[in-house]
């Protein structure tokens, strides 16, 4: 059954809810209350299941003004009486002339739909009001929203899950009670109409599989209201499935790193450094507490805050008390950027938002809003990957470079060239900063068995290098940690350079080359490298800080990026640009070698 | 149809198209600036359809 608009629907009943009642709307004479009696609560009905009106649905106020009409009208016991009801519009009534709705029996406001109305006495006086809130926007079936006045520090329900369509009281005088409804003698004057209403709709997560949902809210003042009265009002609320939430209120609310978090609403300034500037804010999300492990991830951040903004409990860990349900938003996700939301300005001028002991790894994609109401992003850290082709990987000797294509200090193809420097830019010391070169094999390799590196203890011949007591084992076919197809270092001496090792013994490396090794009668000092198999080099490229060369910061970099091996793969070079991408990768190609040669 | 009937009918249609639009969250599209305005032109047509004695 859906919302009665249709006064055909109603019924008159002969008893309240508490007889037998035989139809929607029970009037008692005696008492001048209107009764909507529901499926709900015919239970002592004849017949059973007599009623139209679903208390979930309910019935306009609109309807029962125009079957209240219909009824004065026909019955000749009715119109003896004064007519309980003044429509002001269609959807603005005012019960009069002593008249009012029952909550006694049942819960009749709460079963009327679009509208708002005033509860006169017979001598005019009005003793209560109630606004009509509708929701519009999408809310799950079996999700309730919930209201707070500017004055609460907790909500309260609507009592029906879904879009709300439902009255609320927004004034009740004092004195004398009326003869109708409940409650009793009113002995403290109610009066919101001035006051801001908010709507919220806040859900729980479905708990498996996890289905979060985001925030919605709207406040009168947002709807252009400054005052209410007993009239609809329409308030945009919806909520829609929220891909950052990824785990339930179970694991959210009684497992790490979430038990390791807290939020703290301060009353004076709190400078925190974004980057290498400072900035302040009144409220700090601390993402790890004890600073111990791991500091939180931004979506692990994200799912802390809003399962606090859930709770009926003060989430303040400090010395105010704050219940979450009714604070203000302060995270949103937009793409995968996290953002600081700021705070009501009329609650206080602390109003900025941060986060403390979040990873490294997201300063990328966090924003925070200080005090002023600016926004602070950490200077831009791209990361770049240089890929090499498989002539390369194959190639134990090959090397990368990677220079500015145009440079203050000088061009790619001249002899001031200048290196691009990676991780966070030194300015104070430019000279410090790490250039991007190396050999595409540059990591060390641990055997299972047996030694990694040695000081002049390697002695070559023809294609073997031996290690006396080197202790190597596994001499089979390949297992992990085994030489095998790794990287022979040998660090000095006429055959200095790299050789893929083909096989071993405990203290013989044999290497796969085109030619033997120089005769050398001297033993070398040398270490094993881990072939680079899947042919990557990675960097951060400090975006918003570098001035390599006297270069313009937070400005794309064109770059070139030379390869060079040996016996496998020829020289290269390739251009490419490091723009303000979180991820970008710079690929170059080097043709087979054919001709080198270095014969022994 | 009768000119009340022809209003209650373009409400309920504008009623569900409003619901619609917002449940698509437009990005052009305010859901305070839909909703605020919406209320008053409810409201004035609301004045429209007084029940008559």
């Amino acid at each position: 059954m859906a919302i009665i608009t249709d006064p055909d629907l109603l019924a008159r009943s002969s008893a309240d809810s508490t007889g037998t009642p035989d139809g929607e709307v029970f009037l008692n004479l005696t008492n001048k209350t209107i009764e909507l009696i529901s499926q709900d609560d015919d239970t002592g009905g004849s017949p059973t299941n007599f009623s139209n009106l679903v208390a979930a649905d309910g019935v306009t106020l609109q309807c029962l003004y125009s079957f209240l009409k219909n009824l004065w009208k026909t019955e000749s016991d009715l119109i003896k009486y004064p007519f309980p009801m003044e429509a002001i519009t269609a959807e603005q009534f005012e019960f009069i002339n002593g008249w009012g709705p029952d909550d006694t029996n049942t819960a009749t406001r709460s079963f009327i739909r679009t509208g708002g109305w005033a509860e006169k006495d017979s001598a005019g006086t009005v003793l209560r009001e109630y606004m009509g809130v509708i929701t519009l926007g999408n809310i799950e079936t079996n999700h309730k929203a919930y209201f707070a006045w500017d004055d609460n520090t907790t909500k309260t329900d609507f009592t029906y899950f879904g879009p709300v369509n439902q009255a609320i009281k927004i004034y009740e005088t004092s004195g004398t009670a009326p003869s109708f409804g409940a409650p009793g003698a009113i002995t403290t004057a109610y009066d919101n109409r001035a006051k801001v209403l908010t709507t919220y709709i806040r859900s729980a997560p479905d708990e498996s599989p996890v289905v979060g949902y985001t925030f919605g809210a709207s406040t009168t003042t947002s709807i252009g209201a400054t005052t209410v009265t007993n009239q609809v009002y329409r308030f945009p609320l919806s909520e829609a499935v929220d891909i950052k939430i990824t785990e339930n209120d179970t694991t959210v609310g009684g497992s790490a790193p979430y038990t390791d978090m807290n939020i703290t609403y301060y009353t004076s300034d709190q400078a925190i450094s974004v980057g290498a500037n400072s900035y302040n804010f009144g409220v700090l999300i601390d993402a790890n507490v004890d600073n111990a492990g791991d500091n939180p991830t931004a979506e692990q951040i994200y799912m802390f805050v809003q399962y606090q903004l859930r709770q009926t409990s003060d989430i303040d860990a400090g010395a105010a008390s704050l219940f979450g349900v009714v604070a203000d938003p302060l995270l949103t996700f937009v793409g995968d950027n996290l953002k600081t939301v700021i705070q009501a300005e009329d609650e206080s001028p602390y109003r900025g938002v941060a986060i403390v002991d979040y990873n490294n790894n997201d300063i990328n994609r966090l924003t925070f809003v200080d005090n002023t109401g600016t926004e602070r992003n950490f200077p831009f850290s791209a990361s770049v990957t240089l890929n090499f082709s498989q002539t390369l990987v194959d190639d134990p000797n090959s090397k990368y470079f990677l220079f500015y294509t145009t440079n203050p200090t000088g061009n790619y193809g001249t002899g001031n060239a200048f290196y691009v420097s990676s991780g966070t830019y030194d300015a104070a010391s430019p000279d410090q900063n790490i250039p991007v070169t190396g050999d595409l094999h540059y990591q060390t390799f641990t055997p299972t068995q047996g030694a990694a590196s040695g000081t002049s203890d390697g002695a070559v011949s023809g294609k073997t290098f031996t290690v006396s007591g080197a202790g190597w084992g596994d001499t089979g076919s390949p297992e992990a940690g085994d030489l095998d197809g790794q990287i022979l270092y040998i660090l000095d001496g006429p055959n200095a350079g790299f050789y893929t090792i083909a096989s071993h013994t405990a203290t013989v490396i044999t290497v796969t080359a085109p030619q033997d090794f120089e005769t050398d009668g001297t033993s070398r000092s040398w270490s094993l490298r881990s072939k680079n198999t899947s042919g990557n080099i990675q960097f951060t490229y400090d975006y918003d800080l570098n001035e390599d060369g006297g270069r313009t910061k937070a400005t794309d970099a064109g770059v070139t990026l030379v390869a060079i091996g040996l016996n496998n793969a020829q020289y290269s070079s390739t251009t490419g640009t490091i723009s303000r991408t979180e991820t970008q990768t710079i690929s170059i190609t080097s043709a087979l070698e054919r001709n080198y040669s270095d014969p022994a | 149809m009768s000119e009340r009937q022809k209003i209650e009918e373009a409400l309920e249609y504008f009623d569900e198209f409003v619901n619609t639009v917002l449940r698509l969250n437009i990005e052009e599209v305010s859901p305070i600036e839909t909703v605020k305005n919406y209320n008053v032109i409810r409201d004035e047509l609301a004045k429209l359809l007084v029940p008559q004695e």
